[in-house]
């Protein structure tokens, strides 16, 4: 069980490659850097600080599956202005071969 | 003098100081001829077009947001509405209200950075705003703490004051409630006094004698001073919806420049900016903005550029005045965004960014994934009328010392705010490959 994970707080973006950030915000590193705005504003974050120093990206991804999101969807999500970060590049290959 | 024993002299400012990105500026004269203007635009483009192709339109506001950080709301908000255009969507009067208070912010952000910080030092003979701080502590104090007004503003609706977080597709992701705004009550009366100061203080200025005979362009609104909606009016006859803007303006390719730039077809070149807005829809300012024009001697239509400080600082007091009525006025929107069908769609829309028309267009296919997206910038707009301004301007002043004639090309260009960055994500990447 990942109890870090926020799930979805019934936002109709829902299954738009918006879902659900908010628990990529926890995974992957907002303590660190804004503060959190985007979940307090009802909506996912969407890493525009970029990874933190270890994040699970894999714990990510599952989740996103979970929740109903295509391989596609989850590629775009780590591409973002941060796809150079090597944690996220590598995540999303790894959705493009899976 | 004959042309043929005529000195050639070349101005050249190799980088533009005071303007938002990379530019520099090359004027040839012989004697007291102009023979060649270039603005050169040498910034490296950003294909941010392109960068967009692939992406669903949800992530547009995140992604275009990042084309300026002085003027991100502009992008956010042409973008969502030509995206809500596409999907036929309708969005909530109270959320149309909050995304007119979410541009004023912008608006105060931007023209008081402008007014005070870029333009002031060229009137009041400084190199920069630091140097006229010495001098001028209280002036550039007072740009300072409106400034910050606009910020609180778009800090308050957007979560942080650069690249705001809450614009969406279809409204905000969440809306302030009325308490939240009415904690910027007491600045915004505060910022509208200030800005009526400014107003007399800039007026004040000494400006060049030197008027042109401008084709004004701007969104023209039956009631309201122009933000989000509109046609596209011009005082020479245009008068069209925003989605024949293609029909009427093309974008062409220079050697010279990393921007494209903009002309209305088989007319030439046109200006968009504070000065368009306000000869075009100074009777929808309210009266303490139309009042503060009059007492700073403006007149219709004001056709001297450098004149443009005054009128940032009218649209200053109306920025603060419209802020603090839909504060007055506001009620919560039930939801803060309207649901959304996913579909294929294309359309356009184009907002009134500080500096001027900002025009995109999207299509996007069932699943919503972009195909095809197209930005034309205000400065993108304005630079072939830099550049026009300029040929007139120098044969003016051709007499004078190079240093003099430098400053004044300088402060011609500074007239136009131009924010080169965002007018140079253009390009379209072609690759050749020979077998």
């Amino acid at each position: 069980v990942l109890s870090w994970i926020r799930i979805g707080t019934g936002d109709p973006l829902i299954g738009t490659p918006h879902a659900d950030h908010g628990m990529f915000s926890r995974a992957v590193g907002y303590d660190q850097n804004c503060g959190a705005i985007c979940p307090s504003f009802n909506r996912g974050c969407y890493s525009c600080y970029g990874p933190m120093e270890s994040p699970n990206t894999l714990s990510v991804s599952t989740q996103f599956r979970i929740l109903g999101q295509s391989d596609e969807q989850i590629a775009r999500t780590f591409r973002g202005f941060n796809v150079r970060a090597w944690q996220f590049r590598k995540a999303s290959e790894e959705c493009e071969r899976s | 003098m004959s042309d043929g024993a005529a000195k050639s002299r070349t101005i050249k400012v190799d980088y533009l100081a005071r303007v938002e990105g990379e530019g520099a500026l090359f004027v040839k004269l012989k004697g007291d001829r102009v023979t060649d203007v270039k603005l050169k635009i040498f910034e490296p483009p950003r294909f941010f077009e392109a960068l967009l192709c692939g992406r669903h339109f949800f992530e547009t506001p995140d992604i275009v947001a990042r084309i300026c950080g002085i003027c991100p709301i502009a992008y956010q908000m042409s973008a969502v509405h030509a995206i809500e255009r596409a999907l036929g969507v309708t969005i909530d009067p109270a959320v149309r209200q909050l995304r007119r208070l979410f541009y004023c912010g912008e608006w105060i952000e931007s023209h008081t950075l402008h007014v005070f910080m870029l333009h002031a030092p060229d009137f009041l003979g400084y190199p920069d705003a630091i140097q006229m701080a010495r001098d001028h502590r209280a002036l550039v104090e007072q740009g300072l703490r409106l400034k910050k007004i606009g910020n609180r503003i778009v800090q308050l609706m957007g979560g942080r004051e650069i690249h705001p977080v809450s614009a969406a597709v279809g409204g905000f992701y969440r809306v302030p409630t009325a308490g939240e705004l009415r904690t910027l009550v007491e600045d915004l009366k505060w910022a509208l006094e200030a800005s009526l100061q400014t107003a007399k203080l800039v007026a004040a200025f000494e400006f060049p004698d030197f008027e042109q005979d401008y084709e004004f362009v701007s969104l023209c609104h039956p009631e309201e001073y122009p933000f989000n909606e509109g046609r596209l009016v011009s005082n020479k006859g245009l008068d069209i919806e925003v989605a024949e803007y293609e029909d009427h303006f093309v974008e062409q390719h220079v050697r010279h420049s990393n921007a494209l730039q903009s002309q209305l077809r088989g007319r030439g070149s046109y200006m968009v900016g504070p000065l368009a807005r306000f000869n075009l829809n100074f009777a929808r300012l309210p009266e303490v903005a139309q009042q503060a024009a009059r007492e700073c001697g403006l007149t219709l239509p004001c056709r001297n550029p450098f004149r443009s400080i005054v009128v940032r600082a009218v649209e200053l007091v109306f920025a603060c005045w419209e802020a603090l009525r839909i504060i007055e006025l506001y009620e919560r929107p039930a939801s803060p965004r309207a649901e959304l069908p996913v579909r294929a769609g294309e359309g356009s829309a184009a907002t009134e960014a500080p500096r001027g028309l900002l025009y995109h267009r999207y299509g996007f296919d069932d699943q919503g994934l972009i195909h095809f997206a197209k930005i034309v910038p205000p400065t993108s707009q304005n630079q072939k009328r830099i550049e026009d301004d300029l040929w007139q301007f120098v044969t003016q002043l051709a007499g004078r010392p190079s240093e003099e004639l430098t400053w004044k090309c300088e402060q011609a260009v500074r007239n136009y705010d131009p924010c080169i960055s965002c007018a140079t994500h253009f390009l379209r990447l072609h690759i050749e490959r020979e077998c």
